[in-house]
């Protein structure tokens, strides 16, 4: 364990969190990580990794990013933000309906994205990425699968309530820190679609509204972040990128998983802004370092 | 010091012994012994040297001994009531009890220092498995009692000035739970970290509370808090090798799980 990683679970055992971290620094190629092969409920973050796949969909021309779409959120997905809440009908196109999804973490955009590109195309897709943690799917299949925890040092004691109510796409997707940044460097680096997709997307990122997590570690003028959050439960997940002026970006996901039930968690919101910073910084400064 | 002598107590020959010490000096990088035509005298860094040695000599001896007489040890908190931890304790004999913060017992036990311990949760947990756990009972202790506080309105009412209550280093999310539930009930009394029962004693001695999960405060008048109000429990965990069946659950049910 190096001094960097002590640091980490100093700031993570501070906040009672357990933590998993993957960074690159995209100009020295220079990673970080740390437990990034652990399995986790992806939350929300699986948001990202659709939008990665619907780019990828336009590239192949699948996918009319320019469709008109009626939305009527109730009906779609519960949720506590964007078309969710929405009690009328309203008419979107189809990379607005991303946008929702991606800026405010919309649940019922991406269930309409998610039934749209279908399970078959979406499984295709990361299997041809080579993501093998990341799955998205419903929730029978899981139930008896695969379940994080498993062989792995974080121990699901709690099983979520797997009741009708919850039947929630987010709840059962898995995802690992290392995945997750494999996609956003791969969206960053024009690697998938087209570049032109992949900017708008890396725009649109930029975009989202929760600033309370990682980028609370960059709290200070000039710098950008861009990022996916994920939350439910005692989970606070955030894949981003963060790029300071004339520097190149450095990509990094932080998944935590906190000892509490609480729903109002900052200290563990802030857990997450301080590890990036602290796995930023080092990788910026001094990348020979991180490796003795 | 002579270096015949020494080799005639280790049973190997003076050569052989000054070939090992030379090998030994080359290793560690400096001269262990100054000789001259006197005899031989440790240099100051074979004096260090010396000091350790015996002390990883001691570790060593003390490491077999574990071995030889290997009992399974069990950590149990800080705030463990002392009757469940007597209960515990005799039902799993030969067991060897060590008492410690819920944060130290958890890194102990991952590590395979501890076989299993009780804790206060909710904790951080990763590696250790967790076997069973019930809610605690908080007690307030103040200069004068009352009734059970059943309601946030009467927490806040019987906590005023300051509350005694453990440390954030013993367990990072228990405080962060306790305090979250206090500012729920509205209760704007400072907290005050306290480590032991006179520290507590110096809280009510001002006019304050202290807040137990089951033990006691000789001298101070006991309210029970509702369990539904701060949401402790205590837990069992154990290393991932420990079978759950291996008594360990009973043991903790019966002595936790009797006050119910």
């Amino acid at each position: 364990m190096n001094w960097l990683r002590a640091t980490l679970e100093a700031i993570a055992d501070d906040a009672s969190v357990e933590f998993a971290v993957s960074a690159l620094h995209t100009g020295s190629g220079t990673t970080f990580e740390v437990r990034a092969d652990t399995v986790w409920v992806a939350a929300s973050t699986y948001k990202l990794v659709l939008a990665a796949v619907w780019i990828e969909a336009i590239a192949r021309q699948e996918v009319n990013p320019l469709r008109r779409i009626v939305v009527h959120g109730p009906q779609m997905a519960p949720g506590p933000t964007g078309f969710s809440l929405f009690e009328d009908p309203v008419e979107v196109s189809y990379r607005d309906l991303v946008r929702s999804m991606l800026t405010v973490s919309d649940n019922a955009a991406a269930q309409f994205i998610w039934r749209d590109l279908g399970e078959d195309l979406v499984g295709e897709t990361i299997a041809r990425w080579g993501l093998r943690a990341t799955r998205i799917a419903e929730p029978q299949e899981l139930v008896t699968d695969g379940w994080p925890g498993r062989d792995h040092d974080i121990w699901a004691e709690q099983r979520p309530d797997m009741s009708a109510g919850e039947f929630d796409v987010k709840l059962f997707s898995l995802a690992t820190a290392a995945d997750l940044r494999g996609i956003l460097q791969r969206i960053w680096t024009d690697e998938i679609a087209n570049p032109t997709w992949c900017n708008w997307l890396r725009v649109t990122l930029g975009q989202q509204l929760f600033r309370h997590r990682l980028a609370s570690g960059f709290a200070y003028d000039g710098v950008e972040v861009a990022g996916k959050t994920g939350t439910w439960g005692p989970y606070r997940h955030e894949a981003g990128v963060v790029t300071h002026p004339g520097e190149s970006p450095v990509v990094i996901s932080v998944l935590t998983r906190s000892a509490r039930a609480a729903q109002e968690q900052p200290l563990a919101h802030a857990a997450v802004g301080r590890i990036a910073a602290e796995v930023v910084q080092a990788l910026r400064q001094s990348p020979a370092t991180l490796n003795p | 010091m002579h270096f015949g002598q020494a080799a005639e107590v280790l049973g190997i020959s003076q050569p052989a012994l000054s070939q090992a010490i030379r090998t030994l000096e080359v290793e560690v990088g400096c001269r262990v012994f100054n000789r001259s035509a006197g005899g031989v005298s440790l240099t100051p860094e074979g004096q260090a040297a010396l000091m350790r040695a015996r002390s990883l000599l001691r570790a060593e001896a003390e490491f077999i001994a574990v071995g030889q007489h290997a009992v399974p040890a069990m950590g149990l908190a800080h705030e463990v009531p002392g009757l469940a931890a007597s209960m515990l304790l005799r039902a799993l004999q030969p067991v060897t009890g060590r008492q410690n913060s819920s944060a130290q017992i958890v890194s102990d036990v991952r590590s395979g220092t501890l076989a299993v311990g009780v804790v206060v949760s909710p904790v951080l947990m990763p590696g250790v498995k967790p076997l069973s756990s019930f809610p605690a009972t908080a007690t307030l202790w103040a200069q004068s009692g009352g009734e059970p506080i059943r309601t946030a309105g009467e927490l806040r009412s019987a906590v005023v000035s300051e509350i005694a209550v453990a440390p954030r280093a013993w367990n990072p999310a228990q405080a962060q739970e306790v305090q979250d539930r206090l500012r729920q009930a509205g209760v704007i009394a400072r907290s005050v970290p306290v480590e032991n029962a006179v520290e507590a004693h110096d809280v009510v001695a001002r006019g304050g509370c202290a807040l137990t999960l089951g033990g006691e405060l000789p001298g101070c008048e006991p309210r029970m808090i509702d369990r539904s109000l701060l949401g402790l429990r205590f837990q069992l965990i154990a290393h991932p090798s420990i079978d759950a069946d291996g008594g360990w659950v009973q043991a903790f049910e019966t002595a936790f799980g009797g006050d119910q």
